[in-house]
């Protein structure tokens, strides 16, 4: 999908503000991470790079942004002739601007402090300091319809406001060169095509080059003038973006061969007839409520995947969370006949389990796989037991060969790529007979190929009987593994959409709905 | 493939890290011996022991605490006060009496500072250091502000106890030793205290009581704390209520020198074993040489720096090293894993040739 605007600023051919070419980047003793990657970014154009995990993708922006030196190659700026990137202060120095999914923004400050912090050798601003940050502030965020006004303190902003204080701030330090890493990977639908048109417009006025990499091949379809295909460390692709398509650009990706029809796979599985004739209610909300959310009812029977979406601050990730006793809640939860404890320990106990996409909050990822594996399986006995590591190493080596773990038992976690380290996260709760399984953004940070196989691993889960609770902020995922959905608005169900009314538009109109329509949901909030 | 020379070296960094401050106290002891003509004698090397063993005895239970990412700075008030009680009980009930009073004083002293730093939420480091005021105040209000003499020989005589030319604070040092190793490395509890301090989050999504796991320590720590004003009692013959006033942050820098992450959720009993003697060796040491006690502080102090940021840069490099490692191994199974991955999975949506070219396998990491 490319927009006239940016098809425009394809045919200016805008000079060429960074040039990467020939980058090799060996590890010894003989691992090959970029091998002859080149890249240019032309001023006004929004530039895509995709690629699968371990295509190279993270190490042309370590050395791009001064982290890493390349093997050999040679990067050069406009103006500025062949540069070395040793840090990246002299990265920041050449013009190359950065914004990582973790923004290193101080929630103290207002944004316009944020913005000057440390480029301009100042700390926080007092009296006289303050009016011309502020007035620099509004100079730059002009440039960026979204930025928060420069006096608002970041603690009581949205993330995606985070997102556009750091754009500024890389704007505000010289970048001319501006690399988005994953920059849409925790905005609601509604942020990223706010974000996408400040990018766009951001890229026709000024004139930055944008590197917008990511994992979303809709959002690189979407914003980019241009996409790069990167796989085993070689540009293999590079093509106008309205010459792709997803199936295509997946296909580039992976590598695969030929014109074989590429799509991702639609709802399948047992659908709402499997579920009725399962039996019966397996996990019951009675009034669940908790602060700013609820009272939530729900049944949820055998064998359903229900899926719980609203927009950020909507209660639906709160709710999950609060179902796995992460925090307290008032009413009950039934699984399988018995009222639940608020404890986390209690929880798992009965058979509920949660993934997330957040894996360091999760994982502890110095620690081996196994140990991984076992953590939540420790605290059945009492704390004088001894551990039983073979037993550890049986039930991860389980783990790994029925969910084709790419790692082994005894390697630190942290060290396998973010699909398979989901895939152990999720394969520590399996092997119960009843399983509850919550999966909160269980796909993040996952490549496609990954993305498809937790996908599946989750419908195969629900097809044994098992319930599957999921909450995603994308509705595409919502829409390809869910029965059904409830809507969260406002810390409110109002909406309920069964397999057949289950669509992306259905469910970007109901989050944003106050009231349940007929139109929308065939079953209504309950 | 082949541990080739940047291999070697990278492996060489993680030993390091591991036993710097070991080789250390290797080297010192080596410097020691040569140096002296006493220091390498049994009578030597067994009083070295001695004179740790109380300090040691409590740093064991320091580095349960240290790990699960909590501090105790209440060790000293704890050692007083249990010093007095069970010196007023041993002398009105006898020995025996004495000794469970004191140990389980020590014990219920632990429990409250844990029940403050998981119930109440206080900063462990600002609970303790009230805790530990408080009871060297009713350690002075006990005993009247002035020593208590035993009346009987008894616990004086037990703590002399010899037995193959070491007597019985060593045998109970080693004891806790055994003990804390068996309990921190070996048990799922020791391991839950790790998983606390490396991460909080993660244990609260795997289920772990976080509360009851930091409770442990403390508790652990004052039992410990108990032993030692018992030995502490025992070789003076005297409760003094003001006694180990500096313990705390003895027993601190014995641990850390040690190589015990004061960030929680690394270190061993091991290297807080090691810390201890590096203490008590360079201690040692100075007085073998007869050297100006006052350089003793200064070059103890130093260590503690030096041991610290060796640790720093160290585990700096270790994680680099890890880290180049991880993403090499990302590039190298990255391409084969996504096909893997889907042949798996068994998705019929994305059927993929023979034809696909596998990387030869490689033994990185394995």
């Amino acid at each position: 999908m490319v927009t006239e605007e940016s098809r425009a600023s394809l045919s200016h051919e805008g000079i060429t503000v960074l040039e990467a070419r020939d980058l090799r980047k060996t590890y010894p003793p003989d691992v090959v991470a970029l091998d002859g990657f080149s890249l240019s970014l032309r001023a006004g154009q929004i530039h895509g790079l995709a690629g699968a995990n371990g295509a190279g993708k993270s190490t042309a922006i370590k050395i791009l942004t001064g982290v890493e030196r390349p093997s050999s190659g040679t990067i050069k700026m406009e103006g500025l002739g062949p540069v070395t990137l040793a840090t990246p202060t002299e990265a920041a120095r050449c013009g190359i601007g950065v914004v990582h999914q973790e923004l290193p923004l101080l929630p103290n400050l207002t944004a316009a402090e944020n913005m000057v912090l440390g480029i301009d050798g100042r700390g926080s601003l007092r009296g006289a300091a303050r009016r011309p940050a502020l007035e620099l502030y509004e100079q730059e965020a002009e440039q960026f319809p979204g930025a928060p006004p420069g006096g608002t303190r970041l603690e009581h902003v949205s993330l995606y406001s985070w997102q556009t204080v750091a754009i500024v701030r890389a704007l505000h330090s010289g970048a001319r060169a501006l690399i988005l890493d994953e920059p849409t990977s925790s905005l609601s639908v509604e942020d990223r095509a706010a974000l996408h048109e400040s990018l766009r417009a951001l890229a026709a006025r000024s004139g930055v080059a944008i590197l917008y990499v990511s994992h979303f091949l809709d959002d690189v379809l979407d914003v980019c003038d241009v996409v790069t295909v990167i796989r085993d460390g070689r540009m293999v692709a590079h093509r106008p973006s309205s010459e792709f398509d997803e199936g295509s650009l997946l296909r580039d990706m992976l590598g695969i061969e030929g014109e074989r029809e590429v799509t991702t796979p639609d709802h399948a599985g047992p659908g709402k007839a499997a579920a009725a004739a399962g039996q019966g209610v397996c996990l019951r909300l009675d009034s669940v409520t908790l602060a700013g959310v609820g009272p939530i009812d729900l049944e949820i029977g055998a064998g359903e995947r229900v899926g719980l979406y609203g927009l950020e601050g909507s209660g639906a990730h709160a709710l999950l969370e609060a179902l796995f006793a992460l925090r307290t809640h008032d009413g009950e939860v039934h699984w399988r006949g018995r009222r639940l404890k608020n404890s986390t320990r209690a929880r798992i106990d009965a058979g509920m389990g949660l993934v997330t996409g957040d894996r360091k909050r999760a994982l502890i990822g110095e620690w081996t796989v196994e140990m991984n594996h076992a953590l939540p399986w420790l605290s059945t006995s009492g704390p004088f037991r001894l551990l039983k590591s073979s037993r550890y190493r049986t039930e991860t080596d389980v783990t790994i060969e029925r969910l084709g773990v790419k790692g082994s038992s005894g390697q630190p976690i942290g060290a396998l790529s973010g699909g398979n380290q989901q895939k152990v996260a999720l394969g520590r709760w399996l092997g119960r007979k009843h399983l509850c399984l919550m999966a909160d953004e269980p796909t993040h940070g996952v490549d496609a190929a990954g993305r498809v196989a937790i996908h599946d691993l989750l419908r195969g889960l629900s097809a044994d009987g098992n319930v599957v609770l999921v909450h995603s902020t994308d509705p595409e995922e919502l829409v390809a593994l869910c029965n059904r959905v409830l809507v969260l608005v406002e810390g409110k169900a109002t909406t309920e959409l069964d397999a057949e009314a289950l669509t992306v538009d259905a469910l970007e109109a109901a989050s944003r709905l106050k009231r349940p329509t007929q139109m929308l949901s065939a079953g209504g909030a309950r | 493939m082949n541990a080739s020379l940047g291999n070697l070296g990278d492996r060489l960094t993680g030993h390091l890290h591991k036993y710097a401050v070991a080789m250390v106290l290797v080297v010192i002891c080596v410097f020691l011996s040569i140096t002296t003509t006493t220091f390498l004698t049994t009578g030597n090397l067994t009083n070295v022991l001695l004179q740790v063993s109380m300090i040691g005895i409590i740093a064991m239970g320091m580095t349960m605490l240290l790990v699960s990412g909590n501090f105790d700075l209440s060790v000293g008030g704890i050692v007083a006060f249990v010093g007095v009680v069970a010196a007023k009980t041993v002398n009105s009930s006898g020995l025996a009496v004495g000794i469970i009073v004191g140990i389980a004083l020590g014990l219920g002293l632990g429990a409250v500072n844990g029940f403050i730093v998981t119930r109440l939420r206080v900063n462990s480091l600002v609970a303790t250091l009230g805790s530990g005021l408080a009871f060297s105040g009713f350690a002075l209000l006990v005993a009247n502000s002035s020593p208590i003499s035993l009346q009987s020989a008894g616990l004086r005589e037990l703590v002399k106890t010899e037995w193959l030319g070491v007597t019985m604070p060593v045998f109970v040092f080693a004891a806790a030793i055994l003990t804390a190793a068996w309990f921190l490395h070996f048990t799922v509890g020791g391991r839950e205290i790790y998983a606390v301090g490396a991460n909080a989050d993660a244990a609260r999504y795997a289920g772990v009581s976080i509360d009851r796991v930091r409770f442990l320590p403390f508790v652990i720590t004052g039992g410990l704390c108990a032993l030692a004003s018992l030995i502490l009692v025992g070789q003076l013959n005297t409760a003094l209520p003001e006694a180990a006033s500096t313990w705390p942050l003895q027993v601190i820098a014995a641990v850390v020198v040690g190589g015990v992450s004061v960030a929680g959720g690394r270190g061993t009993i091991f290297m807080a074993v090691v810390g201890v003697l590096l203490i008590g060796v360079v201690n040692n040491g100075f007085n073998l040489e007869n050297l100006d006690v006052n350089y003793q502080s200064i070059f103890t102090g130093a260590i503690i720096i030096a041991a610290v940021a060796l640790d720093a840069f160290l585990g700096k490099r270790a994680a680099l090293v890890a880290s180049r490692a991880a993403e090499a191994r990302d590039v190298e199974v990255g391409p084969r894993a996504t096909v893997d991955t889907r042949a798996a999975a068994g998705t019929d949506q994305l059927r993929v040739g023979n034809d696909t070219p596998a990387r030869p396998p490689t033994s990185l990491g394995q």
